[in-house]
């Protein structure tokens, strides 16, 4: 591909059911999503997330696609706004990861646990997809990347269920005190 | 069959045939005559505007007002539904909508009318926050059927352009003193649009 400005014609097309090219079209955008989204986010285990969204993002706006106008600068947008979103996401799960209020050790401290068994008491609380979550990264030690490996899931994925699931934790010891 | 091509395989099934969003101006017409209408039917039964009447005939400089709050209502509407348009040029509005409101500002600190006490409304104030609702409702309901940016940004603008339509109807069924008009017409206007903005970004859900 040239000039992503090429697509016009597909993009047209595709508005008006043509699958084949809109398959077309997706098969050509895809590089250049994903040097966009290379670009700007450093983690590799993300990008094709990212790039998903972006796609997703891109088909729910076909209808404010205009085929008047040039087609980089509605790509590019809706490009950069979900890049923006993702960074957001991680800034906010990290902000979370790092206070206080959330810290699982201070929970547990506080539901006056003594022994290890009653920690595993205070885990049952999370719900099952939760748990397995927090006893990897927290109880077992691995790196959110190792647990994600392990449950077959992406890392972003597990640090959006590492922090619900301290949520959870959290308020099911609010209700328990 | 790889994943990437597994996806592709799911948005391509998903495809229908998408109706294009109507154009622009078509759309800010429809907004903001619909608001413009409703508003004139609700304040018709208890408004008394004789003395801006007389006022529009005898005051180029009221006219004028009149002129550049309407304008200022159909810049926002524009930036606010361009918003909702990936990739579409908003500088230019943004600037236009800036002077309009800057030349609206002026307007006003030039305009020397009687401030008629008796001719205030009672809460005029509290009525541009109650009679802006209905207008933030369908803006959000216009802008969410394009490309809905969750930012502070979007919900400032629709705030904005939905709070300036009665704001502008205000100034003609309400005291059109300079005074009255900033502090109980305009500034209630924007105070509310950054209060629904903050308390929208704050409690909507997050990413």
């Amino acid at each position: 591909m040239k000039n992503i400005n090429d697509l016009t014609e597909l993009i047209s097309k595709a508005q008006n059911g043509d699958k084949a090219s809109y398959r077309e079209f997706f098969n050509q955008l895809y590089p250049y999503i994903e040097g966009k989204v290379k670009n700007r986010i450093f983690n590799p285990s993300d990008i094709s997330d990212v790039v998903q969204e972006v796609l997703i993002s891109i088909h729910q706006s076909l209808n404010t696609y205009d085929p008047k106008y040039a087609l980089a600068p509605w790509v590019n947008t809706i490009c950069q706004r979900r890049i923006i979103d993702y960074i957001r996401k991680i800034s906010r799960l990290e902000d979370f990861a790092q206070s206080e209020e959330f810290d699982v050790t201070n929970s547990i401290g506080a539901a006056n646990i003594n022994s290890e068994e009653e920690a595993y008491e205070v885990l049952n609380m999370v719900s099952p997809k939760y748990r397995e979550v927090i006893v990897l990264t927290k109880i077992v030690g691995h790196s959110t990347a190792e647990a994600a490996k392990i449950l077959g899931i992406k890392e972003n994925a597990l640090r959006t269920r590492v922090s619900r699931g301290f949520k959870e934790l959290e308020a099911a010891l609010k209700k328990e005190l | 069959m790889d994943d990437k091509a597994k996806f592709l395989d799911e948005l391509v099934d998903d495809l229908t045939p998408v109706k294009p969003l109507p154009k622009i101006w078509k759309r800010v017409t429809l907004f903001v005559s619909a608001q413009i209408l409703f508003l004139i039917v609700a304040f018709y039964f208890y408004s008394d505007v004789h003395y801006q009447v007389g006022l529009l005939k005898s005051s180029a400089l009221y006219a004028l007002q009149l002129i550049l709050f309407f304008g200022f209502v159909i810049t926002m509407s524009t930036l606010t539904l361009l918003r909702s348009i990936p990739g579409r040029i908003k500088d230019a509005v943004l600037w236009i909508g800036g002077v309009i409101f800057i030349l609206l500002l002026a307007s006003l600190m030039l305009g020397s009318w009687v401030n008629f006490v008796s001719m205030k409304r009672a809460h005029c104030d509290v009525e541009i926050v109650i009679f802006s609702i209905p207008a933030l409702f369908t803006m959000l309901y216009m802008v969410k059927k394009g490309f809905f940016i969750r930012d502070f940004i979007t919900y400032f603008t629709i705030a904005l352009s939905s709070t300036a339509i009665p704001s502008f109807i205000m100034h003609f069924v309400c005291n059109p003193s300079a005074e009255h008009s900033l502090m109980f017409h305009i500034l209630p206007a924007v105070v509310t649009s950054f209060v629904f903005s903050f308390l929208v970004k704050k409690f909507s859900t997050p990413l």
